[in-house]
């Protein structure tokens, strides 16, 4: 057992180190990033909103799922009427699955049907890092006092199924829905499913 | 510009090979019996071959990823048993920790017949799955079709493919027990067996059970008096206490692979 100590104090630093940033109930960490018409948006500028942060790469077939059903691109619209501001962060680097060169990206992003607020290109990987970002789709929530109320996966069912939409739990709306009430979210931190982000 | 190379690919490679080829893989379906007999169990398999520098995944897939799904399309009373997971690999993609296969993987599966079958059956599946590669992750799938016809055994050129597969199957143990006890984030895991050449310690360590433990770092035994502990990390998803744990103990450490499950109390 002797032996084990110094291991278990090492990964507890660890743990300490990183788990800084995505914490539930703590500050969300401030942003800088350009949107796909070159325009810095900074969360500073969005507090007094609910803002949600949804990783997507758009040749990822979990990602695929949701924009060729429309359920990202339906969602995205609905919220808007409800005064989210919702972004929409690509962190593929350069010669990964789903990076746009940021000339072509908004018509890219159009024809994919994104009705975010802003899609934000995240190249470098700065953002996602700070976030934490594993996989796409992966959803956060930052309520209107600027702190982490929601960090998981859009719905139950981890597949790559259209079918399986509309038959799962739908964990980030729910999320949503409660923050926009004012009420406590249930499940505000489950494992997301997807492909990793291609960092 | 992928998924047109990827169909491109699959049209020309649909004629070299009988698997159906797509999302950088392919897979049929053998079966170790030519023929099978009314009422009884026929040992089939899905074998899948993944592209080099891709991997496909297992029945946890870890922090990203799918486990591959298999849905049937049988004529009335024949069934078909759950797809078994063969022992994985455990790798890192972007970061992220994973289980799965590389290259050449068999997932056996039981068909049986019903009392009443006769005569020549096509059979029908779908396998669907997710692969990766550090840059890219994309979906394939592939028809499964199956020809067996009644008659007495008569051993397939699979038979021996499908035979070797069984063996990387984990089979649950008898006389290995799992204890787990959880402080502070982290799980302490023990090992009690009284099987003389049983060495966890020189064995890789699989969890079962999803969003249990830290996928990030491999699972290491160590021999503590009459027992083996490890500690690990739980995972960061699991907020309640553990419930269950089921774990895949392979390697050279014992006979063949196994799976030891705890439950609370």
């Amino acid at each position: 057992m002797m032996k084990l100590i110094p291991f278990v104090a090492i990964a507890g630093a660890f743990a300490l180190a990183t788990a800084h940033a995505q914490e539930i109930g703590k500050p969300a960490p401030d942003f800088t990033a350009k949107n796909t018409k070159g325009e810095e948006v900074a969360l500073s500028t969005l507090k007094g909103k609910i803002v949600v942060l949804e990783w997507a790469n758009f040749d990822c077939p979990f990602s695929k799922k949701h924009y060729t059903s429309g359920n990202l691109p339906k969602l995205q619209e609905s919220y808007a009427g409800k005064d989210v501001v919702w972004l929409t962060v690509n962190s593929s680097a350069e010669g990964k699955q789903g990076y746009l060169d940021p000339s072509k990206a908004q018509e890219v992003v159009s024809e994919k049907g994104n009705k975010a607020t802003h899609y934000l290109l995240d190249p470098a990987g700065e953002l996602g890092k700070a976030y934490d970002a594993k996989v796409t789709p992966h959803l956060f929530i930052i309520d209107a006092k600027g702190t982490l109320v929601y960090n998981g996966a859009i719905d139950s069912l981890g597949t790559t199924e259209v079918a399986d939409i509309e038959k799962a739990d739908k964990l980030f709306v729910k999320a949503l829905d409660a923050v926009i009430a004012g009420q406590p979210v249930e499940n505000a931190k489950n494992q997301p499913y997807g492909c990793t982000v291609k960092y | 510009m992928i998924a047109r190379s990827v169909l491109m690919i699959s049209a020309v490679s649909s004629m070299a090979f009988a698997a159906e080829r797509s999302g950088q893989a392919r897979a049929d379906w053998i079966s170790s019996s030519t023929s099978f007999q009314p009422g009884k169990p026929v040992q089939t398999a899905i074998r899948m071959v993944v592209d080099p520098g891709w991997h496909t995944y297992w029945s946890n897939p870890g922090e990203a990823g799918m486990k591959p799904k298999v849905t049937w399309d049988l004529p009335e009373g024949w069934s078909a048993g759950e797809m078994l997971f063969p022992v994985p690999r455990h790798f890192s993609t972007g970061g992220l920790a994973g289980y799965g296969y590389e290259g050449m993987v068999i997932f056996p599966v039981t068909l049986t017949p019903p009392a009443s079958a006769t005569g020549k059956m096509e059979l029908k599946g779908k396998i669907s799955w997710l692969s990766c590669n550090d840059d890219s992750c994309v979906p394939g799938s592939a028809e499964l079709k199956l020809v067996i016809h009644e008659g007495p055994p008569a051993d397939s050129e699979s038979v021996d493919v499908v035979a070797k597969a069984l063996t990387k199957i984990p089979k649950p143990a008898d006389r290995v027990t799992l204890k787990v006890s959880e402080n502070d984030g982290q799980l302490q895991l023990s090992l009690v067996s009284d099987r003389p050449s049983f060495d966890p310690s020189a064995c890789e360590i699989f969890p079962v059970t999803p969003q249990a433990v830290d996928p990030a770092n491999p699972i290491r035994f160590e021999k503590d008096g009459s027992s083996w502990s490890a500690v690990v990390a739980k995972n960061e998803y699991a907020t309640a206490p553990l419930r269950r744990l089921t774990l895949v103990i392979a390697g050279k450490g014992v006979a063949e692979p196994i799976e030891v499950t705890w439950n609370a109390k």
